[in-house]
């Protein structure tokens, strides 16, 4: 939406240092991923060595082809996708809707409910029961296992009720005087209405379903169900193990050359760069949500 | 019913040189009896080799070890069968059973099929749920290292099979094959043994560490030690080697200036004490150790030595040598190939070894070993290193409850332990990797064939693929270290011969005899959770406040920060884990 | 909010309301079969627990973890360093990262604005790990920029260490996580500005009131709320962050302000290997983060009015 601001009546020197400090701040936090994606770019001993530079020293494609030539990438990419649209779709929907519920100032037992709910945020009983717990639901070795327990969130759930607070009631009481059910008002006008929240919910739900990795080494064993996050983290933990098998090797008296040419280090940013890439790809779709602009007309009157 | 005679009779005596042995283990035997029977504590020179060996057994290689068990025969169930396995951490790449010939060849002479599962992570979590969920586990566990937690669950869960029933009835020759000190410190309070190592060395191999410099040695680079007008046994007590530094840092930065560390010092290995030793005192593991005419045990910076050797490096520091930040480097070795460090202080000689040195890319010379010691001052010969753990300190390996077949798995250990399956891990298929050649004094060496003769044992290894089996199950016998030593001395030029030799004469400089024999042995003291928690606090803390004492800016801040240490230490409980260790050093030096 | 106890009444307001319970009893069902059954594990905590024996049939030992706990040689240390980072980072993120968001908000170019946008979170994808290496290409005093600017201007010979400096270790963690955290944590303020309704400002410049003025009024006020939720929720997490910050920037010199306690906690894992005392500890600090989220929950209701709960 086009900004129809004028500047004129504003003053002409807060812009300008505005757009000075955050020219600063883009800089800075643009230079730790530039030296990312040059790391990746770089000879892997080289890259060992450190120093702050802006271009490769010695370029390099083999930090990718190593990684690209992983013959389970493929499934890999195909099960982050599936996990990432379902896991978000289902929990923005899930967690928005209880929320809601929640959001409701005058609900009876609402302090009991919030209790019941805050309280498993801080007390978790460790690994193995939640292993047990997934193994006695079937869901070990089963995709389900990456979208059902992440459902709910509450920390997420918070989120949601902070923002439905912000909404005026009256918009809720006009439709109800129409005659509109609770699940009928939640989704025709809450709904529309929180699309800031929900976007931001999604874009983190993205972000945690994307990067989720752990479940897949701890609750899979198929590799069928190998997810991009779970296959460069393997990727990195062999280099390591690699690395240390190397300094082993070499502790007693013998040569280190024998194997991994790729260092852990470059691997390692590489593999970084390549996950990263689809979230940077996605934000700007969901960017358009935060931009200021959005006319609530439907609210007033 | 003889053979259980003959078993008894070689358990009596190997007890019996187990209690002489304990005074002097490196001296060579007496006996004939003894020699034929112990294989943990002699040198060559004691295996009575007049003649060629002959006979060969069924798998074809001339027989090197056993050649005076008449009763050596050996037959294998070679029906095939498959086993599975756990490989209780990340190989670091790709590799299945079947990939490469020599694992085809162990298949063929067994039977055997292993399936491999690895850990999907370097956490041991998949283990840990395995075991907490009752799932039916595989076969064989392996790379179970042996004071670890996990360990201790396994056995006391009742998850391993005890392996002694499973010898006794099925494999009793494997008894002869394991060493008596792996037995006893594998058998746990029941008396059973769930768990044995794999890779295991004995007290002659620690002893020929030692003597190749295990204790600690400077490494420094040769080309510059040259400019500055020494050698490398030219530098012999630390006044020498500060005025070095102060000679090297005239011209520093204008003819060096690639060198961003004068020195590197690994903390954690000074910490434990082990760099310590290069100051003329013997290797020190876990930094404690036991002073006989005292009959005290000390952590060894609370003696006047060790504090000599702070002052020592807070001196470097001073001068502007030490620079703190050389205690957080993450990689030592990049910077070291990079060339960009002078002198670095490792706990390993391996890094400056002369056949092995690792020569940077822009660095004409390479690293060589400092002969030390540096320092030679108190007589030490009455002091014995004391260690947390010795040969469960390796990787260890279980054959589980739900094992499918425990006789077939109990013999797959077996063959490894042989010297066809042991040398088929480590040379390849015999015959076509590696054939065995004998030394002027008729030992018997593996020497391998083609090109893999040039290079070295894992650089072999990796190019057979078989480099996976040196971490995965058998044990290494001691023979076999010396045979790899022969090996490389026969291969080695007469250049790097000399160099080999001069480092290899180090610790030999320092004491008139021999190096006493208790030097090279390791206490090993059992495993305990709460002595456990203060060992590694005191740890820590002593890797603290040593880098902190080190780069002390004056010396009132050194006693301070020393004194503190000492305090530190004494608060996280040091007495009584001294109090604890005490008698189970003195019943195992008696 | 006040309830008429007439029968008519009572079942007035469930007839009114049930749909609203229906929805939260979504969520209680799913916690309760995905949260509250694995809880029950946490008895491992009173247990000499065994793998071998299991969660039901491991012995008790009572409160033997939890004495071993306060026993603890680092345990003072760990917390020290836990509370002091935590303190340091509120008070320098939080009105960072909401000027930032305001700031942000008041750019009148808009791809000038999501160029901005798009970048600042960028860092929040990096690994500490890697975070590290650049971090090291900034303040390492041989290789580092900072150092290499301070040494050709004189001020130093061989460069200062920073890291090794265990004073400022403090401020080196909180501006790090600043740097990496910035963008990221202004999301959800910039969310909510975006919710603001336009024509508050339309009528606000009406009135004459100038950018600062508007900010103040309008977009903070709004902000209030979900900057107060924030920050219980802040507090609550205390005991569990700063482990990679640990983990990745701690070397010998600088151990003692290193030490956080969820790294600690991670190096008992691994060096006692004891469930039963890892459970123990995890329940320990769960309770702490408990009552420190009530305490704050408590502060903010009397400040603000109202709160999380």
């Amino acid at each position: 939406m086009a900004n129809t601001r004028k500047i004129s009546s504003e003053g002409r020197v807060f812009p300008v240092i505005n757009g000075i400090i955050m020219s600063l701040i883009l800089l800075t936090t643009l230079y730790p991923f530039w030296y990312c994606i040059v790391i990746s770019f770089n000879d892997g001993t080289d890259a060992l060595k450190g120093g702050f530079y802006l271009f490769p020293r010695i370029f390099t494609w083999e930090n990718y082809e190593f990684i690209f030539q992983n013959s389970r990438l493929l499934t890999g990419f195909r099960n982050s996708v599936l996990r990432t649209v379902s896991g978000t779709l289902l929990h923005i929907g899930f967690t928005g809707i209880v929320a809601y519920g929640l959001s409701k100032k005058q609900l009876h037992f609402r302090k009991a409910y919030m209790f019941f709910i805050l309280l498993t945020m801080y007390f978790s009983g460790g690994m193995i029961p939640q292993y047990l717990l997934i193994k006695n639901l079937g869901m070990l070795d089963n995709f389900l296992v990456y979208i059902i327990p992440t459902m709910f969130g509450v920390y997420n759930a918070i989120l949601f009720i902070s923002y439905y607070e912000s909404i005026p009631e009256s918009l809720e009481e006009s439709a109800t005087i129409d005659g509109a059910g609770k699940f009928v008002i939640f989704f025709r006008i809450i709904i529309p209405c929180s699309i800031p929240i929900f976007a931001t919910i999604a874009l983190f739900q993205i972000v945690s379903q994307w990067n989720s990795w752990f479940d897949t080494v701890i609750y899979t064993r198929s590799d069928t169900l190998v997810t991009l996050q779970s296959i460069m983290a393997k990727m990195v933990a062999e280099a390591d193990a690699a690395k240390e098998m190397n300094e082993m090797v070499a502790s007693g008296g013998g040569s280190s050359k024998a194997f991994v040419t790729i260092k852990p280090v470059t691997i390692r940013v590489a593999t970084m760069i390549v996950t990263t890439f689809p979230i940077t790809v996605a934000y700007p779709f969901l960017q358009k949500y935060f931009i200021k602009g959005i006319m609530l007309g439907s609210v007033k009157g | 019913m003889t053979r259980k005679l003959l078993c008894l009779l070689l358990a009596l005596l190997m007890l019996v040189s187990i209690t002489t042995g304990c005074q002097s283990q490196v001296v060579p035997s007496e006996s004939e009896s003894e020699s034929s029977v112990v294989e943990s504590s002699k040198t060559e020179e004691s295996e009575s080799v007049e003649e060629k060996p002959t006979q060969a057994p069924p798998s074809g290689i001339p027989v090197i070890f056993k050649e005076d068990d008449p009763d050596l025969e050996w037959t294998y169930d070679t029906t095939p069968v498959t086993l599975s396995c756990f490989y209780n951490s990340m190989l670091g790449y790709e590799w299945q059973w079947g990939d490469d010939e020599v694992s085809q060849y162990i298949q063929e002479r067994t039977g055997v099929t292993l399936e491999y599962e690895f850990a999907p992570d370097n956490d041991g979590n998949r283990l840990t749920l395995m075991l907490a969920s009752g799932e039916q586990l595989p076969d064989f566990i392996f790379r179970l290292m042996g004071n670890s937690p996990i360990m201790t669950e396994i056995v006391q869960g009742g998850f391993a099979l005890p392996i002694n029933e499973l010898m006794d009835e099925y494999a009793p020759k494997m008894w002869d094959m394991l060493y008596e000190s792996e037995i006893a410190q594998c058998t746990a309070e029941d008396g059973n043994i769930y768990n044995l190592p794999t890779q295991y060395r004995t007290a002659d191999v620690l002893l020929s560490d030692y003597d190749s410099g295990q204790n600690g040695c400077f490494g420094v680079r040769m080309d510059i030690v040259k400019d500055l007008g020494e050698t490398y046994d030219s530098i012999k007590t630390t006044d020498q080697l500060i005025d070095f530094f102060q000679r090297f840092k005239e011209v520093w930065k204008t003819d060096y200036p690639e060198i961003l560390y004068p020195i590197v010092l690994s903390i954690p290995e000074y910490a434990s004490g082990n760099l310590f030793g290069m100051f003329g005192y013997c290797k020190l593991s876990n930094g404690i150790y036991y002073d006989q005419a005292t009959d005290e045990l000390k952590y060894w910076y609370e003696t006047p030595e060790g504090l000599e050797s702070l002052k020592f490096f807070n001196q470097l520091y001073l001068d502007g040598m030490l620079l703190p930040e050389s205690f957080a480097i993450q990689d030592v070795q990049v910077e070291i190939d990079a060339g960009s460090v002078l002198m670095f202080a490792s706990g390993n000689s391996w890094q400056c070894n002369p056949t092995l040195s690792v020569v940077g890319e822009n660095v004409d010379g390479a690293y060589t070993g400092i002969l030390g010691p540096i320092s030679k001052s108190l007589d030490h010969t009455n002091v014995w290193p004391v260690s947390g753990h010795v040969a469960t300190a390796r990787p260890n390996y279980v054959i589980t409850k739900d094992c499918t077949n425990p006789e077939r798995a109990i013999k797959f250990i077996e063959y490894g332990l042989t010297e066809e399956g042991s040398l088929a891990v480590t040379m390849g298929v015999y015959g076509k990797h590696f054939e065995v050649l004998y030394t002027e004094d008729g030992v018997p060496y593996p020497a391998a064939i083609g090109n893999a003769a040039e290079l070295s044992a894992l650089g072999r290894a990796g190019e057979l693929g078989i480099y996976a089996y040196d971490r995965l199950w058998y044990s290494f016998r001691s023979a076999y270290d010396v045979i790899s030593e022969q090996a490389a001395l026969v291969n080695a030029t007469d250049e790097k011969l000399v160099e080999y030799n001069k480092a290899k004469a180090t610790w030999s400089d320092v004491y008139e005899d021999d190096p006493p024999a208790h030097m090279a042995s390791k206490v090993a003291v059992n495993a305990n959770e709460d002595m456990n928690v203060i060992f590694n606090n005191i740890y820590t803390l002593s890797q603290t406040m040593l880098a902190q004492i080190i780069a002390a800016d004056n010396e009132a801040e050194f006693n301070e920060l020393y004194n503190k240490l000492l305090a530190d230490t004494d608060n996280a409980g040091k007495a009584t884990l001294l109090e604890w260790m005490l008698p189970q050093v003195k019943d195992v030096i008696a | 909010m006040e309830r008429v106890c007439s029968k008519k009444t009572k079942n007035h307001w469930f007839k009114k309301e049930y749909p609203y319970h229906i929805m939260v009893w979504m969520g209680i069902a799913f916690l309760a079969v995905f949260s509250y059954i694995p809880m029950a594990g946490i008895i491992i905590a009173f247990k000499n627990y065994r793998i071998g024996t299991g969660i039901l049939g491991s012995p008790w030992n009572n409160f033997a973890h939890f004495i071993s706990i306060f026993e603890d040689f680092y345990m003072l240390n760990a917390l020290t360093n836990t509370v002091g980072i935590f303190l340091l980072s509120m008070l320098i993120e939080f009105p960072v990262v909401i000027a930032f968001a305001l700031l942000l908000n008041e750019i009148n170019n808009i791809t000038f604005k999501k160029i901005v946008q798009t970048v600042s979170y960028l860092p929040h994808f990096i690994s500490w790990t890697i975070m590290a290496i650049i971090l090291d290409t900034l303040i390492s005093p041989s290789r580092g920029i900072i150092n290499q600017a301070l040494i050709a201007l004189g001020f130093t010979e061989n460069g200062i260490y920073f890291l090794g400096i265990k004073e400022i270790y403090w401020w080196v963690v909180v501006i790090a996580s600043l740097w990496k955290g910035l963008g990221w944590s202004s999301i959800v303020y910039l969310a909510v500005i975006t919710g603001i309704d336009e024509s508050l400002y339309e009528a606000a410049k009406i009135d004459g009131a100038g950018r600062f003025a508007r900010m103040r009024y309008i977009t903070l006020p709004s902000l209030r709320s979900i900057i107060c939720i924030r920050l219980i929720l802040s507090v609550g997490s205390m005991v569990n962050t700063g482990f990679d910050q640990a983990y990745f920037l701690n070397n010998p010199m600088n151990y003692e302000k290193s030490l956080t306690l969820s790294y600690y906690i991670y190096e008992i894992g691994l060096i006692r290997g004891n469930f039963g005392y890892s459970t123990a500890v995890g329940l320990l600090l769960s309770i702490v983060s408990a009552l420190l989220m009530l305490f704050a929950n408590g502060l903010v209701k009397k400040i603000n009015g109202e709160a999380l709960f």
